[in-house]
C-alpha cells in the first residue's frame, strides 16, 4: 500500500522588475475553492522618522532569491494547512505607494493563511538576497543596512 | 581551480563589478576566501563582519570547501520586501 503522502500546496515565485499584479496572485489563489486569502503587500512608504522617501530600488541576486522564496513557501507549507502559496518582488525602482512584494496564501481556514503569510513575510526579510536602495527627497541615496564606515 | 564571485548592491558598487573569476589553489574554503578578498580589497575587508556566504545559491554558515566552477556570492544584509 503506498503511504499517504504530505499534501504539497502548488507555489508560484516570481522575479519581475514591473508592476506587481495583485489581479494574477489573487486569480491563481482563488483556483484553490479554499475558504480563504491573506496577501500582503509591502509597499514603499513615504516618510521615514525625519526622512521623506521620492523612490525605492531593488536589486537582486536573482537565481537565490528564487530558490530561496521557493524554499520557504515549502516551508510554510509544511507548517500550516496551506493551498497556495504566491510570492512575487519586483526589482527596480518601486515608487511611493506601489508594492516591491506580494505574499498571498489561499487557505481552507483564515487562521492559518494569516499565520503563514506572516511567515513568509517575516522571513523574506531576513534570507532572501534583495536589497532595498533608498532614494531621499533631498537627492542622498542609501542601501538599507549599511555598515560602511569610510 | 576557478570560481566565480558575485556582489551585489553597496559591495557591487564599492567594488565597480559585479562579478569576476578567481583562481584559487586546491583546498580552499569561504572563510579562506573572504580572508583572501578582505586582505586585498578594502572594500571587502569593510563589510567582513556583515557579510555572509553563498555557495551555488545556498546559504552556508560554517566555512565549506569550494570546488572548480563554484558560484560564490558575498552577501552584504539583506532588505528585501
Amino acid at each position: 500500500m503506498s503511504p499517504i503522502l504530505p499534501f504539497t500546496p502548488p507555489i508560484h515565485v516570481g522575479i519581475q522588475d514591473s508592476p506587481l499584479s495583485l489581479d494574477d496572485l489573487w486569480h491563481f489563489l482563488s483556483e484553490a475553492q479554499g475558504g480563504g486569502i491573506a496577501i500582503f503587500g509591502g509597499t514603499t512608504r513615504r516618510v521615514t522618522g525625519d526622512r521623506i522617501t521620492q523612490e525605492l530600488s531593488y536589486e537582486a541576486h536573482e537565481s537565490m532569491a528564487l530558490s530561496e522564496m521557493r524554499r520557504l513557501a515549502g516551508e510554510a507549507g509544511e507548517r500550516w494547512d496551506t493551498l497556495r502559496i504566491g510570492i512575487l518582488h519586483r526589482t527596480g525602482v518601486v515608487p511611493v505607494s506601489q508594492a516591491s512584494v506580494l505574499i498571498g496564501v489561499a487557505t481552507r481556514h483564515r487562521g492559518p493563511a494569516f499565520e503563514a503569510a506572516r511567515f513568509l513575510i517575516d522571513e523574506l526579510k531576513v534570507s532572501v538576497p534583495i536589497w532595498k536602495k533608498e532614494h531621499y527627497e533631498d537627492g542622498s541615496t542609501e542601501w538599507q543596512g549599511d555598515t560602511w564606515v569610510r | 581551480m576557478t570560481v566565480t564571485i558575485h556582489v551585489f548592491a553597496s559591495l557591487r558598487e564599492r567594488l565597480g563589478k559585479s562579478s569576476w573569476k578567481e583562481s584559487i589553489p586546491e583546498g580552499t574554503d569561504t572563510g579562506m576566501l573572504v580572508a583572501m578578498l578582505a586582505g586585498r580589497e578594502v572594500d571587502v575587508a569593510a563589510v567582513q563582519s556583515v557579510i555572509r556566504v553563498a555557495v551555488n545559491d545556498q546559504w552556508v554558515s560554517t566555512p565549506v570547501q569550494l570546488n572548480d566552477g563554484d558560484d560564490v556570492a558575498l552577501l552584504t544584509p539583506v532588505s528585501g520586501g
